[in-house]
């Protein structure tokens, strides 16, 4: 019985893979220096760009200027970029942080809660979020080709009232 | 080619336990798999030297990936 | 009896068919974002005055773009020393049978150069399928080989099971050289073209957070000219009943090998994430030789960027069906060899290598490994000679470039 509630769920798990146009989860974490807390779901009007990544994942080392990019030219317009951590090692983060340093905010999730609740289904995987709470947009890894349509759609949620 | 068959038996049977034996590892559970020291070949030059030296010295060759032609060992 | 005086003058590259080298697997883990050049030397020293070889190894990966990488490598092998030609009785490989067996050795003049250079393209259609082709050549003074190989590999179940798949296909000539006067000259009618089909089916699975495995079945068939044309089989009641013959080596016009490898990586994170590699292969073709590999190497992170890795060996393999140190009586299907390498036997390596990541960019490894190939360590049966034992040394540095 248990292997196939097992398996119903992980199916339905499946079937909400892209997790679009759904209300973000609550899931509050603290910042890496530990100085805030903050719920990934609270974007108090503003649009929210949560980024799920870790040290030892290729793609996120590529994706980080990116993100540091469009922090320092839209986070006055009232973009929000939160990158969550999800190392066993908080030296692991720091490390690649020393490499890639940025200016957007990190918070830290070692015993990954939050993950499981926002589907995560690769690494690095990014959720925009618009003004109202609502995941809109979903990318799965992060390539080179990403950067323009990340770029247009956070716009376009800026757009939107 | 002596005794083929049941040796082909006796290795299906772990290659079965391994599908079937497998934990959940979510995507952001990978870090320990990543490291370079967990790679089937963590050093490509080196193991492909010492590989083409065992085949060339010995009778049995490949297995571990295809092709390369190379050197005359018939 | 030319056959002896060939023995005698073949000074050369018995060697050749015999040469370490490189075969590189077109394949890349992950589409690579980083320019990697890699660069080895590597001695590699037998017992007893036979074989030497210095090995100059190449390699580089660019990325294309988000979706291509392309490799190119290069090897070059210089082969000095000797290496066996047959076995015989007394120091000419002719005298009587109460001189006892002798290892027959072409002249310790060899000197033979190898190239090989190969190019290879990986396309990453998508997250999940990386499809790659290579091709090459390689050459020396008595053989040739063009090859190429494709393969794909795709990961499902989240990443979790990976399935691979290959074909190669590489086409040779091998010929013989002999000294005449000084000059090396190809011999004629010695020698000939071999064609060789190669497929691979594999399987790579996650088993949890620490350890993963791999299933590798491969399959090879060749055609053409298999034996080895500077070896020679001594047989008796050959041509009369009174001497023997020396008869060149002389292997059937095809071959069917089989290939079953599993492996088993897992982590131990309290050892400083050491990780151990475990690998098991078994083989068989259709020459009558059954082969059996285990392997162990060790990954230890001493200090962050300093690893040490030994490792250790055992193999054994039966002899082929026509394969005999000396042969009493000829065979109905003219089949001959008494190569040591078709011969039952065992053998035992182990190594150790150091690796140093300074800089952040630059690798630097150094490491040695020894074998030890006896005839009574082999576990699988078979016939062979103790005279056939020796042992090999291989010092290799190595350096890794990534920008």
């Amino acid at each position: 019985m248990k292997t196939i509630i097992k398996l119903l769920m992980a199916l339905l798990a499946l079937s909400f893979a892209a997790n679009a146009s759904e209300q973000a989860p609550s899931c509050k974490l603290k910042t890496l220096d530990g100085k805030r807390s903050l719920d990934l779901a609270d974007s108090q009007g503003k649009i929210r760009y949560v980024d799920f990544w870790a040290s030892w994942c290729g793609p996120c080392a590529a994706s980080f200027p990116f993100m540091n990019a469009l922090h320092g030219e839209l986070a006055s317009q009232g973009v929000e970029i939160v990158a969550v951590n999800l190392d066993d090692n908080r030296e692991d983060a720091l490390a690649f942080l020393e490499k890639n340093p940025v200016q957007f905010a990190i918070v830290e999730d070692k015993e990954a809660q939050c993950p499981g609740l926002y589907k995560v289904k690769a690494m690095p995987s990014s959720y925009l979020i618009d003004r109202h709470g609502q995941i809109r947009h979903v990318h799965l890894g992060f390539h080179d080709v990403d950067k323009t349509e990340l770029r247009a759609q956070v716009q376009a949620l800026l757009d939107e009232k | 080619m002596k005794n083929k068959p049941r040796w082909f038996a006796i290795l299906a049977l772990p290659a079965v336990a391994m599908l079937a034996g497998c934990a959940d590892v979510q995507p952001w559970e990978r870090g320990t798999l990543a490291r370079p020291q967990m790679a089937l070949e963590p050093d490509a030059l080196d193991s492909a030297l010492i590989k083409h030296t065992y085949s060339s010295k010995e009778a049995a060759a490949g297995g571990y990936g295809v092709g390369g032609g190379g050197c005359g060992c018939n | 009896m030319a056959a002896t005086d060939s023995i005698k003058l073949a000074a050369l590259t018995a060697a050749a068919l015999a040469l370490p080298g490189l075969a590189p697997e077109a394949r890349a883990d992950a589409p690579q974002r980083a320019v990697s050049l890699d660069t080895n030397f590597s001695r590699y020293e037998e017992s007893a005055g036979r074989m030497r070889v210095d090995i100059y190894q190449s390699s580089m990966t660019i990325p294309l773009g988000d979706r291509f990488s392309i490799k190119a490598n290069g090897v070059k092998d210089v082969v000095t020393g000797a290496s066996p030609v047959a076995v015989g009785y007394g120091p000419s490989g002719y005298g009587p049978r109460s001189a006892g067996q002798s290892l027959i050795m072409s002249s310790a003049s060899i000197y033979d150069v190898r190239d090989e250079v190969d190019i290879g393209v990986n396309y990453f259609l998508d997250d999940k399928t990386t499809l790659g082709l290579d091709l090459g050549r390689s050459s020396e003074n008595d053989y040739t080989s063009d090859f190429f190989n494709i393969d794909g590999r795709i990961e499902l179940n989240d990443k979790k099971t990976t399935l691979a798949t290959g074909y190669g296909y590489a086409s040779d000539k091998v010929w013989e050289m002999v000294d005449d006067n000084g000059e090396k000259v190809k011999s004629p009618g010695v020698g000939g073209a071999k064609y060789t089909h190669q497929g691979m089916l594999g399987v790579t699975q996650v088993l949890d957070k620490d350890s993963l495995a791999q299933l590798n079945l491969t399959y090879t068939h060749s055609e053409g000219f298999l034996s080895d044309p500077y070896k020679y089989a001594l047989v008796y009641n050959y041509s009369n009943p009174y001497f023997p013959d020396f008869v060149r080596d002389s292997r059937p016009g095809h071959r069917d090998q089989f290939a079953v490898l599993l492996r088993y990586v897992r982590n131990f994170s309290a050892l400083n994430a050491a990780a151990l590699h475990a690998d098991y292969r078994f083989y068989s073709d259709s020459f009558g030789i059954d082969a059996h590999t285990f392997e162990l190497t060790w990954i230890q992170p001493i200090v962050y960027g300093v690893e040490l890795r030994p490792r250790l060996r055992y193999y054994a393999q039966n002899s082929a069906d026509f394969y005999q140190p000396v042969f009493e009586a000829p065979r109905a299907d003219g089949n001959y060899s008494s190569d040591y390498r078709m011969a039952g036997f065992g053998a035992i390596s182990g190594g150790i290598q150091l690796t140093n990541e300074v800089l952040g960019h630059l690798r630097v490894a150094g490491g040695v490994d020894f074998y030890q190939r006896r005839q009574d360590y082999g576990i699988a049966g078979g016939t062979g000679t103790s005279l056939d034992n020796y042992s090999f040394s291989m010092y290799s540095v190595s350096l890794n470039l990534k920008f």
